[in-house]
């Protein structure tokens, strides 16, 4: 139900918006697939009952009105797929909802590993500082004969050779410090744009 | 746009966006609840009538799953200017469920009002 637009930016504009629509719902089922038919409906609705402005200003603001495609299609899509994937058993299917559903709804779960695993690095720096003094042959940075590099607390550290020495515990606390700070810094900026 | 961007800096904005995304359900029921309507009727009136003040588009996903569920139904029927319109209508199931979660919502709205400043213990 494409309207006969006047204005060929008008027109430029619907297509882009739709195309985007049809791009989400590409390997969506029929009755999903049915979305389409619907948005443009209610967009020619909100056009016709917009009073006032050009053509292009009208869909402009009835585009506005209806949302991002990406953001209201997204979760729902991340649904179905996984729905049709464990009725299927088809990993690819299930990959695909789950990798909508992170970059949708998830988005918390993502940053809180992320950062999980920036805090157990950091718990590793710490854990080098403290335990270089006492097990000063397993911490810090060691080259093995075969060219190969390992670093942190390792415990087979024999016929290899410690690159930093005593310099392995500022190293480290440097690398906590700044750590922590880069964390905590991103965490807080992300509380304040929630 | 400007409105939801505006909405999601500040924490009065960031909760009332919560507050109505938790409520649609139950208010396009009540919305259906009269009588058959056809999408942008419905969520146009949504927006007058109870000031849920959502991006259109999310109501769509939602009525979908509605559906699925059995709660509403849907018929193409002839519009006003002769395209056929998709109308959405509860089936006895949602109605059911409709009648079930209206004294639910009223415990709710009550036992949250009875907390506000003023209000009689």
């Amino acid at each position: 139900m494409i309207p006969a637009f006047t204005d060929p930016a008008a027109r430029r504009r619907w297509d882009a918006y739709f195309s985007e629509v049809d791009r989400l719902l590409t390997r969506a089922d029929a009755d999903v697939a049915e979305l389409r038919g619907d948005l443009e409906a209610h967009v020619v609705d909100s056009m016709a009952t917009a009073s006032g402005g050009s053509e292009r200003e009208r869909l402009d603001a009835a585009l506005s009105r209806l949302g991002r495609p990406i953001d209201y299609l997204r979760p729902l899509l991340a649904d179905e797929l996984i729905e049709r994937g464990t009725q299927t058993y088809s990993p690819i299917t299930i990959a695909r909802g789950l990798a909508h559903s992170v970059m949708a709804g998830s988005r918390r779960a993502v940053l809180g590993l992320t950062f999980g695993l920036g805090y157990l690095l950091l718990a590793i720096f710490t854990a080098m500082a403290l335990l270089k003094p006492l097990w000063g042959e397993h911490v810090g940075v060691f080259r093995y004969a075969d060219g190969t590099i390992s670093a942190g607390i390792i415990a087979q550290s024999n016929g290899s050779r410690e690159l930093l020495g005593w310099w392995s515990i500022p190293i480290a606390l440097l690398l906590a410090a700044l750590l922590y700070v880069a964390l905590t810094k991103g965490l807080r900026t992300l509380k304040q744009r929630r | 746009m400007a409105r939801q961007s505006d909405e999601s800096q500040n924490p009065i904005g960031r909760w009332e966006v919560q507050l109505r995304k938790g409520v649609l359900e139950f208010v396009i029921l009540l919305s259906l609840s009269g009588r058959e309507q056809y999408g942008f009727e419905l969520i146009s009136g949504i927006a007058k009538r109870a000031a849920i003040d959502v991006p259109e588009g999310t109501l769509y996903p939602l009525m979908l799953r509605l559906a699925k569920d059995g709660l509403i139904s849907s018929r193409l029927a002839d519009g006003d200017g002769g395209a056929p319109r998709k109308y959405y209508a509860l089936t006895a199931q949602g109605r059911d469920l409709l009648r079930r979660m209206i004294p639910s919502w009223s415990k709710l709205a009550a036992s949250v009002d009875s907390l506000l400043p003023g209000a009689c213990a």
